[in-house]
């Protein structure tokens, strides 16, 4: 089987590396990533899927990134190092057990963004301009 | 000509990275009490093998700071970065160049000059 791959879109927070960041997978299902440590020398993240509502409320503050982990659909969750060798996506290994048995990998309650504007990753297509209605002659 | 703490690629800092040359003060997470060289490595020098999409090489080869010191409190809670110190640093002439880097917080990206004794002007406030 394929593994799934995502695609970051957005870097949420950044602090001697990508601390947090937003990506989609190829149907458009949205994620959020989270640095949890260094493993053979890269950098290795805590991801799970994230309702686009939900999200939505992460990145405008409203939202704990806690809550936003533990709310995984299906309670599934990955890991992924950011080690290029996806390109520029980022390969999920899905992970076993419930993500609460993990404290390592989780954040402490509270932990807001601020609002952004984050940065964007992804190109964003122009907007095109309307097609001038045609008058019949 | 200035030497830096580490190799830089080219045009690195950029030209828009302000010289240090008064006396400042930063915020970084450290580990150790009293700090060590080691809580003042670049990112790429942590991680050789690391890659992520849209973030450059001058900028994994730089260190983070915080001017504000509430911005650091907030990413303690980061798992990585649970039970993490704070430090105080004192920038001033000689220390490098600075960069603000984030446009909702804080954050700096500040290239350190190598003849720079960042463990002297160091200290941790809890």
């Amino acid at each position: 089987m394929k593994p799934l791959g995502i695609t970051p879109t957005a870097i949420l927070d950044y602090y001697d590396g990508v601390q947090i960041f937003a990506a989609r997978d190829a149907d458009g299902g949205d994620y959020v990533g989270v640095f949890v440590g260094i493993v053979d020398k890269t950098d290795r993240y805590l991801v799970t899927a994230a309702r686009p509502e939900r999200l939505r409320q992460f990145l405008d503050g409203k939202l704990d990134l806690l809550t936003l982990l533990l709310e995984a659909p299906g309670g599934e969750w990955y890991l992924t190092l950011s080690d290029g060798s996806g390109g520029d996506e980022l390969l999920l290994r899905p992970q076993q057990g419930p993500l609460t048995d993990h404290d390592e990998f989780l954040p402490l309650p509270d932990l807001f963004l601020p609002g952004g504007p984050y940065e964007t990753l992804t190109e964003q297509p122009e907007q095109k301009p309307a097609p001038a209605a045609v008058t019949p002659a | 000509m200035n030497i830096y703490r580490e190799p830089l690629p080219e045009d690195c800092p950029p030209e828009t990275a302000e010289e240090i040359a008064r006396p400042r003060i930063v915020y970084r997470r450290v580990w150790n009490n009293p700090p060590v060289d080691d809580d003042f490595r670049s990112q790429r020098a942590e991680n050789p093998g690391k890659e992520f999409k849209g973030v450059s090489e001058c900028r994994v080869r730089g260190l983070s700071v915080f001017v504000e010191r509430e911005d650091l409190e907030e990413l303690l809670k980061r798992p990585n970065f649970k039970g993490g110190l704070i430090a105080q640093v004192t920038l001033d002439n000689g220390a490098g160049r600075i960069e603000h880097t984030s446009r909702y917080s804080s954050h700096h990206t500040w290239w350190p000059l190598a003849a720079y004794n960042i463990l002297a002007v160091c200290q941790v406030l809890r």
